[in-house]
């Protein structure tokens, strides 16, 4: 089933469309999160997070083609403060069961490590980029979204887009900028 | 510098405790602001393991059949036949950020009602269930068995029991106790908050019971063969 068939069916209330797009969405979600947040285990929560909105927003919510774009919608707002996204959640975070013992193995750990350090480095790297130009950048660089498909996430127009990815292009000119686009 | 680093795959077996735990909280209370209504962490936390949550999504009234009380064992053949097909499909999907250990294969305890057989695998690491309805096949399990607390000298030790889960399709609720018992016990009454008293199923030193509904495991009585109280406590049971 297609992901706007599925959504016709969450928007009726049933949820076991919606366990199926959040196995199909949940990874891209997370890698977004982790990107955003350098933290395995605040990515982790933020993918619940980013689907709980999802659900209490659903009737509002209309979706053409993929469901990825509001996904991305809904990141881009809860990893702005993840913090109090994660607070607003505890009870129904603190009800997930504790990590599995394949945490304890060295192979996970070091990729999850080395995951966390990558993705902190470039966060480093991004803050130095307006808040504007830098979710732009993040957005490009991340999903597979459209132009037209950011400045829906985003909220703004597409020439704005533009704009704001040749600044961002600008603005970390070098190797960075080459690398990513 | 590379700002689209690869990121590793989520756990596919983490990724169904997310899911299952999302779809719990959306379809327990879907009109109400439930995150004001905080429910103390500390209760998960403190716990050594984890409750299994199992469900049928295609079966719309799998609890019909459920019986308090577990029925004679009857032919397993088909159910582990069944059973062992899905552990070979799960070790086959661990891919690459998957469990690095196989399946448990060995069966701990099988607990029967209706036409609902439930069996518990156990290996080194890890704690399987299976649950074999008409409907089909299901499964979920944990591991850090190593974490767990020895039975000792206590009666009955019971693993994390309060956790409240729906099925996927918000329809049929389960919860799920597993835990330890001694040998002296014959027989473990579980009664939960929604006034259902069930008996589990003991083997091999484990008990396992399962109930249709979301009402937490209240207390345990525990009776010796002849039918006698040994203890009635509280769960989760504190005196370790």
């Amino acid at each position: 089933m297609t992901d706007e068939e599925l959504w016709g069916q969450v928007r009726a209330g049933v949820s076991e469309a919606f366990g199926q797009l959040f196995e199909r969405h949940a990874q891209a979600v997370f890698a977004y999160c982790l990107r955003r947040t350098g933290t395995w285990a605040v990515a982790e929560d933020l993918v619940s997070v980013v689907f709980m909105e999802t659900w209490r927003k659903r009737t509002s919510v209309t979706v053409e083609g993929s469901l990825l774009p509001w996904l991305y919608t809904v990141a881009l707002g809860v990893t702005r403060n993840h913090q109090r996204a994660r607070k607003r959640y505890k009870a129904a975070l603190g009800k997930v069961p504790p990590q599995h013992a394949d945490d304890d193995h060295a192979d996970d750990v070091a990729r999850r490590v080395d995951a966390e350090a990558k993705t902190r480095e470039v966060i480093a790297e991004l803050e130095k980029l307006p808040a504007a130009d830098r979710e732009v950048l993040e957005m490009s660089a991340w999903s597979d979204l459209s132009q037209a498909q950011i400045a829906q996430v985003l909220g703004i127009p597409v020439g704005t887009v533009k704009s704001r990815l040749a600044r961002a292009q600008r603005t970390v000119r070098g190797a960075l900028v080459e690398e990513a686009l | 510098m590379n700002i689209t680093p690869d990121i590793p795959q989520l756990d596919p077996m983490r990724l169904q405790v997310r899911k299952h735990a999302l779809l719990n909280e959306i379809s327990s209370k879907p009109s109400r602001r439930w995150w004001r209504f905080t429910v103390p962490a500390t209760a998960l936390v403190a716990a050594v393991a984890v409750t299994l949550v199992l469900w049928t999504p295609t079966n719309q009234d799998a609890s019909a059949a459920w019986t308090a009380e577990p029925r004679a064992p009857g032919d397993l053949t088909p159910v582990l036949a069944d059973c062992g097909r899905t552990l070979d499909q799960h070790d086959a999907g661990r891919g690459v950020n998957g469990p690095d250990w196989p399946a448990p294969r060995d069966v701990a305890v099988v607990d029967q009602r209706g036409d609902m057989t439930m069996v518990q695998y156990i290996g080194p690491q890890s704690e399987m269930l299976c649950l074999r309805t008409p409907a089909g096949v299901d499964m979920n399990g944990r591991g850090k068995l190593q974490d767990q607390d020895p039975l000792g000298d206590r009666l009955f030790a019971d693993f994390l029991p309060s956790v409240r889960m729906h099925d996927v399709g918000g329809r049929n609720a389960m919860t799920v106790l597993t835990g330890w018992v001694s040998r002296a016990v014959g027989k473990v009454v579980i009664s939960t908050e929604d006034g259902l008293e069930v008996t589990a199923t003991i083997g091999n030193g484990r008990v396992l019971a399962w109930w249709p509904s979301l009402g937490k495991a209240k207390d345990v009585r525990l009776y010796d063969e002849a039918g006698v109280v040994l203890q009635t406590a509280p769960i989760p049971v504190k005196s370790r």
